[in-house]
């Protein structure tokens, strides 16, 4: 239905060949536009740049009409664009998606405006948030569509330097130190990453993906390659030793922040393995998968459990976030491919479930300035609709039938168990141990009797505005309707996941061949 | 029938001569006149003529260069060997010494003791010496342009007489200054015992197995020498003292002009002497590995601006010697890493002016604000809240700071990133990793100014506006520098390949 009203939408040459770079740059210009407008117009800065990302979002949307397949079959990548760049390294400014980047860019785009949207009350430095929220849209966006490695990393990084600039100013107590926590960590992995491309570069010459998803790397490159590239992208998803920075970047971020950084952010972790990591090193993922599983398995049960003795809801949701991540890499190191669109599908659902979860909790937070546990009870009574939602969002979270939690978990908890069994029964206790946090979480807020000496106590008067109805809604609406039909969102990830295991494949039998 | 001859050479050598070393005396001539102008101005006219002269005088130098870079060099004579590398390296120094004469008027509108018409004539006289490093390879000749550009910072340095510091600062670098130009001149001395010859090519020619011997020594003391005026390891010592007690406006054209002079007559060395010693290129290695990281490391704890300035300056010429590392490496020249070492310089000038210019104007205008006893250093607490007092200057100085830190998209990125890819072409892996660790461990201060300035609140001071008159031109060239920053880290292309074009000849 969606599909076919898209193909409705009037379609422009130069539009449909630009489209990526029109969607970097869409935020980008705007941002310069917004540094135009006198800082007192808050109103106005408001405005434009939640117009500039709806717009985005808008734009992002025609991604979905996928071009005619070509005489090889259908093409993996669309809407390539190749510029020189930096020509004496061979660097080129070389876009394109499949649909896992185009999965992922929708995600992005949609969640922007929503974030923006949830900041309408900030009070002060406005135009400097919403500046910022631009910028990082416009790396983020790129980092998802890059084919070329140096460009990658050029988005990768220029990510961080908005971020922290956003936990610095409109974090919480202790945003100083939070904020150089959060850059140091993600930059010692960034630059393993770029000495990865150094070499990547020095050998082969070309920094070109696709290229490189055509050439067979020895196994001891492999190795190496594989431990550089994938301990950026781990500590960006976390995994487990390397995630001590994202609860508390989390407790510290302001709302919009932290639901940028749950729903997209951590995902580019998890895409980079997808694109890079496997397809390129695949040997070497391979031979490391136990390991890999173990870390994946240990970071679902540790941040279960830590997410069980939380008080602080945000970190509550922080630790469940290491949970999640640790359930997607379990999928995604399981090199099945049930397990593997199970997981790019799980990465889906827990941007929309835990985006709403962080953005409820920041109302809780408005209006009660606390986000301990202890200081709520029988919120269900006062704001019925708020905790409706959340019971909504939290439904999805723990997984429950029906909504799209529950089809993540299950593909890749099937996927896993057809090659390791073990480790989907580690799986499945991160599932119930879910349930176990986020219902601890439900019932100590919404139900029982409330506190009367706790400071939220009488500060609980207004149910939802319009304002925050109108951008909870939409992700409760795909919250139930991914749950209820996933299979367009599946069969569209086919292609790439397909791609990704058999190409990993290739790279075992050329690897075994040459042994041999 | 002989040539006719003038003063013992052809017209030709002189028209070539004059041809290529027209930037060396137009600056020249522009010095003798501004002593003369001296005589004829009326002391009230003297600062603001004596700026726009010297300001003409660096822009008709700088201007000849980047004319004389389209051809091709053809002048080589014992003393004067022009090449496109050496010219760039001279437009950084020009450069340099063009936007801190620019700057000048707003520091001394806080700081009056520099309000000295002799302070442009220093500041020429400093940068014709540093650009002649440039043209030449003949040891003797640089010696002498070294010492000429030597006397005018020790003067500039101890400008102002009232503060202790300068003094203190300036006599330090002038004993351990001249200590290394002892050092110098006893390494070409056995230069010249070695080969018979003060210039560089004569190396080319060494055989005999105990000259090579000699040869080393004099490698081994020229190293040293020059380690010490571009504050490598071990002689960088003075570095963070001499930076804090010289007056702001003058530190970042110290630090990058006497960098690109530097590196420009240690890369010429290097690629001399590297074919004959194989040890050569192992001291480069040595020396930048642990540059980088002290310099890294010694900036973690300091608390004066200026001092973490000079500590990451020190790291940045551990930064550069990667790029003369990657040029000699396996006795083979590579003209690529030279290229480097010049986009690198070149971008390291832009924003180090950068932060400087940042810094002149704050510790101006601090002084106008509070009057406190005439002191030129500036805390990192002085930084604090500068996004509330000034947002411009802010956003301008966490565009260079993290420039200097090296984050994609400034310039910063891209220029060490073409230091690793070229080391990473001569395997030179293990700099690759101590390069990245070090700046690692950088940007933690780095960001601790930008913390400092964004996430901090005020204490006590009062909105920050620009003194005099000059709001305009202090504020168009800032705004000038972070473009091109941000512009060169975006489309680093077409000065690459300036610099692989200028290295390639």
């Amino acid at each position: 239905m969606i599909l076919s009203f898209l193909h409705m939408m009037p379609s422009h040459p130069w539009l449909e060949n630009h489209l990526l770079s029109v969607l970097i740059a869409l935020p980008l210009v705007s941002a310069c536009l917004l540094s135009l407008i006198p800082a007192r117009a808050t109103t106005l800065v408001k405005s434009l740049a939640l117009f500039a990302s709806f717009l985005t979002f808008l734009l992002s949307l025609l991604l979905l009409k996928m071009p005619e397949t070509n005489l090889e079959g259908p093409a993996l990548f669309s809407h390539l664009e190749v510029y020189p760049w930096i020509a004496t390294w061979n660097v080129f400014y070389r876009l394109g998606v499949d649909t896992l980047a185009i999965a992922m860019v929708i995600l992005s785009t949609a969640l922007f405006p929503i974030a923006l949207l949830a900041s309408w009350r900030l009070d002060h430095s406005v135009k400097g948030f919403f500046l910022l929220f631009l910028l990082l849209e416009s790396a983020v966006i790129g980092a998802f569509v890059s084919l070329d490695l140096v460009l990658f990393y050029v988005f990768w990084e220029a990510m961080l330097i908005p971020m922290f600039m956003l936990i610095g100013i409109w974090g919480g107590k202790s945003r100083i130190k939070t904020s150089m926590k959060f850059f140091i960590f993600t930059l010692s992995g960034s630059l393993l990453l770029l000495i990865g491309v150094l070499i990547l570069g020095q050998i082969y010459q070309t920094f070109n993906v696709l290229d490189l998803y055509k050439a067979l790397l020895p196994l001891n490159l492999q190795y190496l390659l594989f431990i550089l590239f994938s301990i950026s992208f781990l500590i960006k998803v976390p995994a487990f030793p390397v995630h001590s920075w994202l609860p508390d970047t989390h407790t510290e971020a302001p709302t919009a922040a932290s639901v940028i950084l749950a729903a997209v952010l951590l995902k580019l972790g998890v895409y980079g393995l997808l694109r890079f990591c496997l397809p390129l090193f695949g040997a070497a993922a391979l031979a490391w998968q136990t390991p890999l599983l173990i870390l994946s398995a240990i970071g679902i049960i540790y941040g279960s459990l830590l997410s069980w003795v939380q008080t602080d809801m945000k970190r509550l949701v922080a630790y469940s976030s290491i949970a999640h991540m640790g359930t997607i890499l379990l999928g995604v190191f399981s090199f099945n491919e049930d397990a593997i669109s199970g997981g790019i599908f799980h990465m889906i659902s827990h941007g929309l479930t835990t985006g709403s979860l962080f953005l409820l909790i920041g109302m809780l937070y408005e209006r009660t300035h606390t986000r301990e546990l202890s200081h709520y009870g029988g919120v269900a009574t006062k704001l019925p609709v708020l905790a409706t939602a959340f019971l909504i969002a939290t439904f999805g979270s723990i997984g429950l039938p029906g909504t799209n939690g529950f089809v993540g978990e299950f593909l890749i908890l099937s996927g896993v168990f057809n090659t390791t069994p073990l480790f989907a029964i580690l799986g499945a206790t991160g599932v119930v141990l879910g349930a176990v946090y986020m219902l601890r979480l439900c019932q100590q807020v919404f139900f029982g009797a409330a506190n009367p000496t706790s400071p939220a106590f009488g500060h609980l008067q207004s149910d939802l505005s319009w304002r925050e109805g109108l951008l909870i809604l939409p992700l409760l609406l795909m919250i139930i309707l991914f749950g209820i039909l996933p299979s367009p969102v599946l069969k569209a990830l086919e292609g790439p996941v397909h791609f990704v295991v058999e190409r990993v494949k290739t790279i075992q039998d050329f690897q075994v061949k040459e042994a041999s | 029938m002989s040539p006719t001859l003038f003063l013992g050479f052809t017209e030709a050598y002189w028209s070539l001569f004059l041809y290529w070393c027209l930037p060396l005396l137009v600056v020249s001539v522009g010095i003798l006149s501004l002593l003369l102008l001296s005589v004829f101005l009326k002391p009230s006219h003297e600062l603001p003529v004596y700026r726009v002269v010297s300001s003409l005088v660096l822009l008709a130098a700088m201007g000849i260069t980047l004319d004389r870079l389209g051809g091709s060099p053809n002048f080589s004579t014992d003393m004067i060997h022009i090449t496109k590398t050496g010219l760039l390296f001279s437009l950084i120094v020009l450069g340099a010494s063009f936007l801190t004469v620019w700057i000048v008027p707003v520091f001394s509108s806080g700081f009056k003791d520099l309000n000295r018409p002799e302070l442009y004539t220093l500041v020429l006289l400093s940068s014709l010496g540093m650009s002649a490093m440039t043209y030449s390879t003949n040891l003797l000749f640089i010696f002498i342009s070294l010492e000429l550009a030597s006397i005018g910072f020790y003067l500039l340095i101890a400008m102002r007489q009232s503060d202790f510091f300068s003094n203190e600062a300036s006599l330090k670098y002038f004993i351990l200054g001249s200590l290394a130009s002892a050092i110098l001149l006893f390494g070409m001395a056995f230069y010249y015992g070695a080969t018979g010859s003060l210039n560089m090519g004569a190396a080319f020619d060494i055989q005999a197995n105990d000259t090579r011997l000699y040869l080393s020594l004099s490698l081994l003391m020229l190293f040293s020498g020059f380690s010490f005026k571009l504050a490598l390891f071990p002689f960088y010592f003075w570095a963070p003292d001499v930076y804090q007690g010289s007056p702001t406006v003058l530190t970042g054209w110290m630090a990058s002009a006497m960098k690109a002079a530097g590196f420009s007559v240690l890369l010429f060395f290097f690629m001399h002497v590297a074919k004959v010693l194989n040890h050569a290129d192992n001291l480069l290695l040595v020396s930048a590995g642990l540059t980088m990281l002290i310099g890294n490391l010694l900036a973690l704890k300091q608390s004066s601006l200026k001092r973490i300035l000079a500590c990451s300056s020190i790291a940045h010429a551990g930064y550069a010697l990667i790029g003369v590392a990657a040029t000699v490496n396996n006795h083979t020249l590579m003209p690529d890493g030279q290229s480097a070492v010049l986009f690198y310089l070149l971008i390291y000038m832009l924003m180090t002016m950068g932060a400087f210019y940042v810094l002149s104007f704050l510790s101006a205008s601090t002084q106008i604000d509070t009057n406190h006893a005439g002191r030129d250093d500036l805390q990192l607490s002085h930084l604090r809240g500068l996004a509330k007092r000034n947002p411009w200057l802010a956003l301008m100085f966490s565009i260079f700071a993290f420039s200097l830190a090296g984050l994609p998209p400034t310039a910063g990125f891209m220029a060490k990133y073409t230091l690793l890819v070229y080391a990473a072409k001569q395997h030179l892996y293990s700099l690759v990793f101590i390069a990245i660790l070090s700046s690692l461990i950088g940007v933690y201060y780095y960001l601790r100014m930008v913390s400092a300035m964004y996430f901090e609140e005020p204490t006590g001071y009062t909105t920050i506006k620009v003194p005099g008159s000059s709001r305009l031109s202090f504020y168009g060239m800032l705004a000038l520098l972070a473009i091109a920053i941000l512009y060169l880290g975006v489309f680093p292309s077409d000065l690459l390949s300036l610099t692989l074009n200028a290295a390639a000849h």
